[in-house]
């Protein structure tokens, strides 16, 4: 009898615990700020930066562009290897994202891999407001890895149009102007 | 035992040998820029099951394929929306082989781009400047930055702006374009007293107030009437509406008084309250 009771009290316990756990609510996204961003932790890169701009941004301005591009490369590397779109959001204008989930099938498994290792970041529109910077990266270093291991290194010239939203510049278009293998 | 284990290598290069050597697929098109999504790339290969993605300037797009009669034929399905322009790789997989072939994509449904046009500053006070500058971008679904006839891929212009108050809008179509024109600092202050008999009171009356380019000053705007008798001064203060001031005051109490508006730094001429 008093085994059948335990049983029951051991099933009862078991019950309560199961509803409880499920009953949790999940864990809440935390806000950007407080979330550490390990890909572009991770990620290391040169940038020189040239302002061609009737407006000079500020010193802090461009410290605040040369930090968030070099941000913005680590997370397209790793949608480049991964088509993993959510890991970078962060740094792509509304209309970017909804680009890029167009022709999301899943992530993949990486094969081939994209570093960058050098850019020069010429700042050829400044708004007023620091809102909109059209710029041209006219010496972007790129290597891309290969499965069997091979290599290939290009010098890339892109134009891009880079808003800043949130507290970080995003990316909102780009035309690759030229590429080059070295 | 140890005569059997001398079998085992054996096995394993007969099992190595047996394995077909996968030669890479020949591309047949040799045009250099592919379009997406009407073109299909065709290649020679006698192997089956393959996997294809293109890999853009950005992202990697799986392929669909299909095979038949040792032609392998990769392509974009439509209604997937356009592509980031540019140099691309295309990848051909079976098993642990991965074959590479450079193209140029670009999207063979032409999109119209948008305009994107940036203005700053958003509000505009014609007391100050009534410059803006304007950035000025064209820009496809794809997000592929689209060349500005004539202009390259930047234009950046200095407007000088209507001074008439308005909301007005870089693009038509979008609020979000939205820039306004704030009225300035009134340039006269004409003010008027009138006896009401009725009401045994003096009506004084402030404006119409307007800005040097004609605009009704602003609402809210305020305005002080000033009335001095022997040797007294008190003030009202008002907000302005629809560029007026209206104020009653009792003739038995402010008959004689001297009463003057001003806003800010700019003053009317003194009146005396009389029947």
């Amino acid at each position: 009898m008093l085994r059948l009771f335990l049983l029951f009290l051991g099933l009862l316990v078991g019950v309560f615990l199961y509803f409880r756990v499920e009953s949790q609510p999940p864990a809440p996204e935390l806000p950007i700020f407080l979330r550490q961003d390990t890909i572009a932790l991770a990620h290391h890169t040169s940038i020189k930066l040239s302002v061609l701009s009737k407006k000079t941004p500020s010193m802090a301005q461009q410290e605040q562009l040369r930090h968030d591009y070099a941000d913005l490369w680590a997370h397209l590397n790793h949608l480049y290897a991964t088509n993993d779109v959510e890991a970078g959001k962060e740094y792509y204008t509304e209309e970017w994202f909804r680009q890029l989930c167009k022709h999301y099938e899943g992530e993949i498994e990486s094969r081939v891999s994209r570093t960058d290792s050098l850019h020069h970041l010429q700042i050829m529109n400044w708004s007023r407001d620091g809102l909109v910077c059209a710029a041209v990266d006219s010496n972007a270093i790129l290597t891309y890895s290969y499965p069997d291991r091979s290599t290939r290194r290009v010098r890339t010239s892109l134009a891009l149009v880079l808003l800043f939203q949130g507290d970080h510049w995003r990316i909102d278009a780009m035309r690759v102007l030229d590429e080059k293998e070295i | 035992m140890k005569t059997h284990l001398l079998y085992v290598p054996l096995l394993l290069m007969t099992w190595a040998c047996s394995q077909v050597p996968i030669e890479k697929p020949v591309l047949v098109s040799k045009s250099e820029i592919v379009s997406i999504p009407a073109d299909t790339l065709s290649f020679n290969t006698s192997h089956s099951e393959w996997e294809a993605m293109l890999y853009t300037h950005i992202q990697p797009l799986k392929m669909r394929t299909h095979q038949a009669n040792g032609r392998l034929m990769v392509f974009l399905l439509p209604g997937q929306g356009g592509i980031l322009e540019g140099p691309a790789r295309l990848e051909l997989a079976t098993g642990n082989r991965h074959f590479y072939y450079p193209v140029t994509v670009r999207n063979s449904v032409v999109k119209t781009g948008s305009m994107k046009d940036y203005r700053s500053p958003k509000t505009v006070n014609p007391d100050s400047a009534l410059a803006q500058q304007r950035i000025v971008h064209i820009i496809d679904p794809a997000r592929n930055l689209l060349e500005l006839p004539g202009k390259g891929y930047f234009l950046e212009q200095e407007l000088t702006l209507d001074p008439t108050v308005a909301v007005y809008r870089a693009n038509a179509d979008k609020p979000l374009t939205a820039y306004y024109v704030e009225p300035g600092s009134c340039v006269n202050v004409p003010v008027q007293a009138g006896y009401k008999k009725g009401n045994n009171s003096f009506e004084v009356v402030v404006g119409p107030l307007i800005d040097r380019h004609g605009n009704t000053v602003a609402d809210g705007t305020l305005v002080t009437l000033t009335l001095r008798s022997g040797g007294k001064v008190w003030h009202l203060e008002e907000n302005l509406q629809n560029g007026l001031v209206s104020r009653t005051l009792p003739a038995q109490k402010f008959i004689g008084f001297d009463v003057q508006a001003n806003v800010q730094d700019r003053f009317s001429k003194t009146l005396k309250l009389s029947i």
